[in-house]
Formats: C-alpha cells, structure tokens, sequence
C-alpha cells in the first residue's frame, strides 16, 4: 500500500566535522574499490554477445524447409527458389514501420502468374531498430539478427539490399537459431560486472 | 467497465452543481477519463480565478491549443487543473476568437512557457503575456507548424547536399538534398535578443546550448554582475523533433517508438504512460502479468533514471568517482532491459494491450540478483555523499522550492514532492500493478537541492522494493499470457500470425488502418521520474490521433529555474539545475 | 675559472632536474589515470605499451604535434606569456627543494638539489605565488567569458590560501630557526614536525589542494560550470601546460615540501632507521604518498563553490595558521 514519509535530513556532528570523519568515510570506499577488480570490458577487443532478443541489424530469413505454416499458404503465389529470401511482398513491414519511406520494395508479376521481389532497400539510417516491422512479418522473414556494429563510410552503405538481407540472417541463424530465449547467453564475460548470479 | 467514475480522478458532480448555479452558460463534455468545462473567452479569466480561488483547483497541470481548421474560430484553448485537496482534474475548454487568447499568466506563471508554446505552434496570441516570444523556433520563422496545414515534413526549400557525396551517387532511395530552412546566426542573434529584451548588466553569458553542465542542448542566457546572476531566460528547441506533430499522421502503436525518444533516460517510463492512455481510450485491459511486468521494468527504469541522474549530478559537482560507480549499476539495469526488450535505451517493449515478448528464460534470477546486490551499492554512495560537508554545503539551501511554487508552476515529480506536496500519479491514480504494491512515497520538508538529492535517493530504494514484490509476483504467474490479443485492438503475436488466417487478417488490418479508436478524448497522466507525463489524446474515430498533446514534467519543472537562479551564482546554477534533472528530449519533444 | 665552473655545474643540475622534472610530471599522469580509473574500477590506459606504460609519450606527442590556435581577439602577447608564467614559476621552485643529503660516488660530491639558499622557504612562496599571474593573465588574454570567469576565481582563491599557507609554515620554521629547507629537515632527526604542527598540517593539505586546483578546490575549471575554465582558448601544448603544472609538477614540488616541513624529509621512518635506505629513497617514498594522498582525495570529493573556499580560507584556515604558531611556541617554550 502506498504511504507518504518525510526524509530525514542528517546533518555532521561536531565530532565528525572536527575530525573529517565524513572525508575518511568516503575515502575509505574509494581505495576499497581501489583494490578490486575492474569491471570494463575492452570493446573492440572483447566483446559481449548480445542477447538473442537483441534488436540490430535486420536481416531476411531464407526459405530453408524452418518456414511458419503461414508461408506455405503464401508460397503458392510467389516465386521463391531454396536458398533465397522469404520475402512475399507484403509490404506489412512497412505499414508497420514509423518511418515507411526507409523502405523501398519492388515485386514484379511474372509470366507464369507468380510474384518475385526484386528489390526490398532499407535506409537503415533512418531506422529506429523499434522492431514493429519484424513484429508485422507474417511469414517470419524480416528479423533483427545480433549485428550492431553499422558504421559505414557512407550514407549509401546504410542501405541495406536483399541479398545483405538475406546473407545476414543466414548467418545469424547458422550462428544462434537453435540457442534457448535467455537473458543473456555469456554468463562468463558477464559474470565481470555482475559477480556470479544463482540461476535458477 | 472498469474505469468507473467512482476512482476517477476527475471533477465531481458537486463542483460542477456549483459551477453551474454561478456561470449557467457553461457546459459540461465528459469522458471516462477527462471531464471539460466549455466557457465563452470573454469570461474565461474570471472563470479560472473561481475554479482556483473558490473550487481548490489551484494547481496548474497544462495547457495547450487544438487546431480545427473548419472550425470558426480555428483555435480551442485547452486548460487542464488540478485542486490537490480533493484530488481532482478538471479541463477547460475555450474557443480563440480572432486567433486571441487572454493570458492566464496573472493566475499561474506556470503558464508562461505554455502559451508561449502555443503562439509559437498554433499562431495564438495572448492578451497580456509578458513576452509572447516563441517558445522553440528561432524568432523569424514564418510558419506555426502544428496547424492542421502545415505539411509533416516541413517546407522543404534549402538545398543542402550532403558534402562527401559525389554528384551522380544517390545514396539512398529517400534521399534529398533538399531540407527545411536552418536557422542562421542573425536569426538566432535576433532570437537572443527577443529572450532577454532588458539587458541590465555587464556580461551575458551564453551557457550553452553546447556546454557539459546543461544536460543536453539547453540554451541559458545569464546576466551577469560577476558571478552572480540577475536575470536569466532559457531558449529551447535545440531537440525540438516536432513530436505531436508526427503523432497526428501515425497509428497509435506507431507511436510507440516516439514516446521513447522523448524522454530517452527513462524510455519504458514513457511508454508505459503512453500506452495507458491509449489503452482507456481503446478500452483494452492487459493481462495481469503484463501489468506487473510493466510496473516491474517501469521501476527498474527509474532507478536506472534516477542513478544517471546521481551519477551526473555528483559530476556536476566535482565529484567524479561517483559518476562512474553510478555507471556500474546502470550498466546493470542496461542488461536486464536489454535481454528483456532487445535493446537497452530506446527499448519500445511496452505494447497496446500487453508487452511485446513475455520474459526471457533467466530474467527474473538476475533481477533477483540485483535487488539483493543494488542496496548495498546505493549504501557506498550515500556514504561518499549524503553527510559529506562539501556536499552539504552545495545543496542546503540552494532554490528553495515552497509548496506555492509548486501550484503556480505546475511542479511535479521529485521536484513537487521535495515542496512537500503529495503529488505521485503512481499514488494518486495508480495504474498498473501500482495499486497492489507496497512503497512509500518520500516528501520533503525544505524543498531545496539537498531534499530533492534525498528524495532520489530514497526513491531508489522505494523502487527497487517494488521490483523485488514484482519479481516474486512474476515468478507464480510464468504460464501466463503476456498480452491480451483477443481484443480486436490488440496486435496478435508472431505466433498467431503464423498459424491462424484470421490473426493475419486482424494483423494486416490493425496495421494498416491503424486502431480506430472510438471517437473521444482522454487525459492520462504516468509518474515519469522526472515528473507527471501526460498524454491528451483527441481521436476522432481515425487510426490515428486527431491531437496528441504531451504534457512533459521537465518541461514546467524547468520553467521555475530562472525565477530561482536570480541572485545565485553560476556554480549555484548547475546545481540547482541538476536537481531539477530536466531531460531536453521531453522538454523539447 | 671557479665560477665558471659553478654556473656549467648548476646549468647541468638544473637541466638534469628541469628534463627529470618533466619525465617524472608525465609519468605522473599516467600514474594519476591509473589511479583514477582502478578507484573507478576501470583499469585507465591499456593500450600504448605493457599496461599503458609509454602513454605519457604517446600524450606528449599528440599535444605538441597539435595546432596550436590563439584566437583573433586574444591579447597575444598575454596570451603567450600565461601560460610560461604558469608553468615557469612551478618549476622553479625545484631550485630551493633539496632531495637528499650530500652523498659521494666515485669520488664527486653529489649535492641532491641545485641551491641551499638560507631563504630557501620563502623563495619557493615567492615562485608560488607569480604563478598566479599566469592564471590571471591566461584569464584575461583570452578575451572570452569562461576564462575570465576562471581567472578570477583561481586568483581569489589563490591569494585567500596563500596567507594561510604563509601562516602555517611558520611553525616548523620557528622550531627549527632556519628558512632553509635543508636545515628545516636536519632539524627533525629526533621528532617530526607534525607533532606539535598538526593544525599547520591540515592548512597545508587544503591549502595544496586549493593552489594545484584538485577538488574540493577545482572551481577554476569546474568542467561543469566554465567548460574549461581559464584554458578554454587554448589548444596544444600551450594547454598542455597548465594542467602539467598545476596538477603534477605543482603538487610534486609542493607535496616535497609538505614532507620537508613535517614528515622528517629525507630521515628515515621512526624505528625504521636500521635499514639499509639511503635517505633519498625515504624522501621519495614519502613523497610518492603525500602525492597520492592528493589524488586520493580529488577523486572522492565533491567541490567546493568559490564563495566557499574563500571564506573557508579566510574564516578557519588563517585562524588555524594563527591558532597552531600559539602551540608551537608554547611547545618551544616547555620543551626548548
């Protein structure tokens, strides 16, 4: 229940100010620290690895026999070889998206009846990595994979295309598919900061 | 329904019988969570000073204007106040005769800023204002961007090419060289000058925008006679992002990710404010234990908020050691919001109707872990601090704060409480989990830097209590379902999507209409860490809101700083703005 | 030919002590970031040899290969002149700060220090206080808000914590009746200094860590407030100077006569006097302490605001200066 308290205010006593009892205190904990073990981790030397919700770069998963029963109802309409994106054209991940303009998806009518995408750009450099488009996918094919570092020379390598897409979660996958929804996955590294920690 | 009006924090039906017996020409607009009071301009000033002197709504929570550009007049001025006695809000709405307004700055100088907001984004005037200046443009913009007739993405008339770019490369498919016009250094110099139009001393110091003792881009103008401070005004609008304006044109899970943006330091704070209101607007009841996992992550979240701010704070005031000890634990919080929501500052996790992942395998141990470890650490600060003579000595007695400050300015948050008015919207009108845990909300007695330094820091520990009942709460409820998706509102989830046509359907149609409210308004506010964050939905039937106005905590907390500055000096400033911990990302939106 | 000979010999000293002076002010910044970032529990530079061990170089080179601007409105000649009148007088104040006794090898006499001037003391307050000129100077060449605001806050502090340091020394120099820092420590064979100078010593602590601007005292450029106080114009080693001299070679030269005034200089610690140490062993060890002792406390404090420290300055810390010649001269008086 909630209840409402007044802070006490503490104040030195004369002992403690005559003989900087309040300086000796905090000191005393600054040369503790002093002589424990440090904590940081050296970036580009060491690095931690994401948890498997992390939200970095997207990526497009691959028709690989894994596809959601959802797929297999939208396959029929489109043209989609093994090994290529899952793509249907949709477009829901843009409607989903808060700033649609970063996308830009192509799809063509082939002559047999059949859809192929031909183009899906997104300018990730406007893109909040909010992950309502991967939310929106009806066929588990956009995803954020565990990639954060996206730093490029150029606004033109913001742009990630189809087949960065593709090769990028396919990778993520080959990497941490079958890796249980956990917190965190490196209890080692992360045991540095946080000391050991009693799973359950 | 489940919001009666019995707990509802609004105006009752015998104020309202008074109200009516003394003005008869007012007329009452009532929704489950806003109540409004409709007066004619020409009585509005006297209408006010009856409803603060007589009726106890002497608390100023907000005001803003609402653009219907068929509407004649265009502008509706909208009120919002709050009597502390009875714990009630009450809404007054007005219509802007020839685009004029009379200034309420007489009764609350809290309203300085928000007409001041008004004119510089409706184009109201206000009769009486001391300096209608604009509020975040630079002085000769032309246009008032939040009309109705004012495009998204601005005028878009200056041609400013990227400069590593070749002439034929095109780097992306919406790029455009073409931007909205910048402001240049008369236009800023003549801004500068509108701020301050009587310069009585030797020296005015330009204390940022750029400058690490603001906390971001605030832009201070000091006057000064040596050290001291004589008159002081504050430009904002360096991170001014024009958010209600993007809310208009988004759907309301769109928006989601905006409301992190806004205050970035305590982002699922936000959200969860957000969602709420939208949730009473769309009548959607989340699962219990999306409610206690959001109460859970809401606390964590402003510890988190609370710890950048002690750590920077301490900064501020010389005391570098603790800014990185403050780090280490926040760093910690970090991971947990990062392996719950997938990324650690702007975590849009909060969801219409529920969150958007249930908890990850672990979450709880190491939540666990860091509510036995946190105390003890938060213990190790206040020893370097809390009796520190050097910090006693920065802190007592710097802007003192009095409870009248606190209704005049429309104060909120720790800044309220350290004034010693019980003002906690996790108390007042809880939402969530709130009302089912167990805290105490600290007050304090002085209202200067040193209680709002002791507020914090016992809020910490209030909250970390609150996440270790939300953990063990959390802990029987595993099975549970984290969002309510059989609500025709509610998003369904991945796995729904996947298997079933018709959660498809509902899918593709959510998105792409949008959630069609029903037609009405609600005013529901979240207890930020920096303050009372409010959200003024207008929906008109639309997937989107008609008018989101967000009522920012930081924002009225900052706008008593100049009135405390006068006469202090410029070390005396950065503390003093420390303690009111404003967050540029919410006071500029 | 005699004097001759004594000015090459005094100019190589005074090289030997000015090129060490500045190797010993680098590695102390590394010394100082190591600290800092262990107490922060963080390990401070790693990268730049075995655990960051040749950063200092690294830093040199970085600050003096960078463009030096002045900028267009500056007084240049001040400009230039502040920050040698910062650095100079610190570093001159080694010319009175002896290192040890006289000690022989292969048959030279090694004298540990450049000059044994009978005034020695109150030269190395002289040298202290011209650098205040560089503060205010740098403050007021710069032509900009920050620094002049910086400038002045230094200078009142400055001048608040000189008379009470001027007061406070006062007591070991009546007990051992010289102004020589040389005598001062032969003075201390049998007991410290500290003992009946206990007030003294806590003046000279705060008073250390007001000139040398370490926190609680930084209020000259408290980043938070002035960005960088009376160097905000200045770029390149011209920058560089300041810090090096107000917080390493300032608090090196001053924490050498902290230990000479109370701790015994180079005698050896009480009951530790058997062992095989020379005495400038002793004297460094000491001093090595004293100075981490002043990082020590500027990295747990928070700071002062100025109005705070002058009062403090003039309200507790003169009246304790007074306060502790009254002991020392009953002192003398009982026990001779």
């Amino acid at each position: 229940m909630v209840r409402v308290k007044y802070v006490e205010r503490p104040d030195l006593t004369n002992t403690e100010r005559i003989f900087f009892i309040d300086f000796i205190k905090g000191m005393k904990i600054t040369i503790k620290n002093f002589f424990k073990k440090t904590i940081t981790t050296a970036y580009p030397f060491e690095k931690l690895t994401p948890p498997k919700r992390f939200r970095g770069a997207h990526g497009h998963r691959v028709k690989n026999g894994k596809e959601p029963p959802s797929f297999k109802v939208l396959e029929k309409f489109m043209e989609i070889n093994e090994g290529e994106s899952r793509c249907v054209a949709c477009y829901m991940c843009q409607q989903a998206c808060p700033v649609p303009e970063l996308f830009k998806i192509e799809a063509v009518q082939l002559p047999n009846g059949k859809k192929k995408v031909l183009r899906f750009d997104m300018n990730l450099m406007n893109c909040m990595y909010c992950g309502l488009c991967t939310e929106a996918c009806p066929v588990d094919c956009i995803i954020h994979t565990d990639i954060y570092e996206t730093a490029t020379y150029h606004r033109a390598g913001g742009v990630a295309h189809l087949e960065d897409l593709s090769k990028r979660a396919e990778d993520f996958d080959r990497r941490r598919f079958n890796e249980p929804d956990r917190i965190w996955i490196d209890d080692e590294e992360r045991s540095k900061l946080w000391g050991q920690i009693k799973w359950s | 329904m489940q919001f009666s009006q019995e707990n509802s924090l609004w105006i009752n039906q015998e104020k309202i019988s008074k109200i009516k017996e003394k003005y008869p020409s007012v007329s009452i607009e009532k929704y489950d969570n806003a109540t409004f009071l409709h007066i004619d301009k020409s009585s509005l000033i006297d209408f006010l000073t009856f409803l603060k002197e007589n009726l106890g709504f002497k608390m100023f929570i907000d005001f803003t204007c609402v653009d219907y550009p068929f509407h004649n007049p265009r502008f509706q001025g909208v009120y919002f106040l709050y009597s502390p006695e009875d714990r009630q809000r009450v809404g007054v709405k007005t219509w802007a005769t020839d685009n004029t307004l009379p200034s309420i700055t007489s009764l609350w100088k809290g309203a300085k800023w928000a007409e001041r907001e008004a004119w510089d984004m409706f184009g109201v005037k206000f009769e009486g204002h001391e300096n209608l200046v604009r509020m975040f443009l630079w002085e000769s913009y032309p246009y008032h961007p939040l009309r109705k007739d004012f495009p998204l993405e601005g005028i878009q008339d200056t041609y400013l090419p990227s400069k590593n770019l070749r002439p034929e490369e095109n780097p992306a498919h919406n790029y455009t060289p073409y931007h909205t016009y910048v402001p240049t250094l008369e236009d800023l110099e003549e801004t500068q000058k509108a701020r301050m139009p009587n310069k009585s001393s030797q020296i005015v110091l330009n204390w940022g925008p750029l400058h690490p003792g603001t906390h971001g881009t605030i832009w201070f103008l000091f006057d000064m006679e040596g050290e001291y401070v004589k008159e002081c005004d504050i430009i904002l609008g360096q991170l001014h992002r024009g958010v209600e304006k993007i809310a208009e044109s988004r759907t309301y899970t769109q928006f989601i990710p905006y409301t992190d943006r806004m205050d970035y330091i305590s982002a699922l704070c936000s959200q969860v404010a957000y969602v709420n209101a939208v949730e009473k607007l769309l009548n959607v009841e989340p699962p219990e234990k999306a409610k206690w996992i959001r109460t859970m992550l809401c606390e964590l979240q402003r510890i988190n908020s609370h710890l950048l701010w002690l750590g920077t704070y301490a900064l501020d005031l010389g005391a570098l050691t603790i800014f990185l000890y403050c780090f280490r634990e926040r760093e910690k919080i970090m991971d947990i919001i990062e392996g719950i929501s997938g990324i650690r500052l702007n975590s849009s996790y909060i969801r219409i109707g529920g969150v958007a992942k249930d908890l990850p395998e672990g979450a709880l141990d190491v939540i666990k872990h860091f509510v036995k470890d946190f105390p003890k650490k938060l213990q190790e600060y206040e020893t370097i601090l809390t009796t520190n003579r050097v910090w006693l000595k920065r802190n007592i007695n710097v802007g003192t704060i009095s409870e009248e400050d606190v209704y005049q300015y429309g104060l909120t948050g720790v800044v309220a409480r350290s004034a010693g008015v019980p003002y906690d919207i996790r108390m007042i009108q809880p939402t969530d989990a709130y009302d089912k845990v167990d805290f105490d909300v600290p007050l304090g007695k002085v209202g200067d830097c040193y209680d709002r330094y002791l507020l914090r820091v016992e809020e910490m520990k209030q909250s970390i209590k609150i996440v270790a009942q939300c953990a063990e709460k959390l802990e029987k409820m595993k099975e549970d379902k984290y969002i309510a998706t059989e609500n025709p509102y509610v998003l369904p989830t991945l796995d729904e999507v996947f298997n079933s046509i018709e959660a498809m359907v509902k899918d593709f149609n959510l998105r792409i209409y949008g959630e069609q409210a029903p037609e009405g308004e609600i005013y529901l506010s979240g207890e930020n860490p920096r303050g009372e964050l409010g959200f003024y939905i207008i929906s008109k039937g639309e997937g989107h809101p008609y008018r989101l106005r967000i009522r920012s905590g930081a924002f009225y907390n900052l706008q008593i700083f100049p009135e405390l500055i006068k006469g202090r000096t410029v070390a005396d400033a950065v503390a003093l703005l420390g303690s009111l911990d404003p967050v540029v990302g919410e006071t500029d939106r | 030919m005699e004097i001759l000979g004594t000015v090459i010999g005094i100019t190589i000293k005074s090289l030997i002590f000015i090129v060490g002076m500045f190797l010993a002010a680098a590695y102390l910044t590394l010394v100082e970031r190591k600290f800092a970032g262990h107490v922060q529990q963080r390990p401070g530079p790693l990268h730049v040899g075995y655990h960051g061990l040749l950063q200092p170089i690294a830093d040199a080179l970085k600050v003096l290969t960078k463009e030096d601007l002045v900028p267009d409105n500056a007084d240049k000649f001040l400009f230039y002149l502040a920050s040698l009148l910062a650095f100079v007088p610190s570093i001159m104040i080694l010319a009175v700060v002896p290192f040890g006794e006289p000690f022989e090898i292969f048959g030279f006499t090694i004298y540990p220090y450049i000059s044994d001037v009978n005034v020695g003391l109150l030269l190395a307050l002289a040298f202290g206080s011209i650098s205040l000129y560089g503060v205010i100077f740098a403050g007021w060449a710069s032509n900009s808000k920050y620094p002049m605001i910086g400038g002045l806050r230094k200078a009142a502090v400055l001048i608040g914590y000189e008379v009470a340091l001027g007061f406070a020394i006062a007591g070991p120099i009546m007990q051992a009746g010289t102004f020589s820092l040389k005598g001062i420590v032969e003075a201390q064979q049998g007991l410290w200094f500290i003992i009946p100078n206990i007030l003294a010593f806590v003046v000279i602590i705060f008073a250390v860590l007001a000139e040398t601007g370490r926190t609680p005292f930084d209020v000259q450029e408290a980043e938070a407030e002035l960005v960088g106080g009376y160097v905000t114009e200045y770029s390149a080693m011209k920058f560089g100077l300041f810090p090096l001299a107000e917080w390493y070679i300032a608090t090196f030269v001053l924490s050498a006569i902290t230990v000479i005034l109370f701790f015994g200089g180079w005698n050896p610690l009480p009951l530790l006097g058997w062992l095989p140490i020379p005495g400038m062993v002793w004297f460094f060890l000491k001093l090595f302490a004293v100075f981490m002792f002043f990082l020590w406390v500027h990295w747990t404090l928070p700071r002062y605001r100025v109005d705070q420290i002058t009062e403090l300055a003039w309200k507790v810390m003169l009246p304790l200066a007074l306060a502790n010649i009254f002991i020392v001269a009953i002192w003398i008086m009982i026990f001779g």
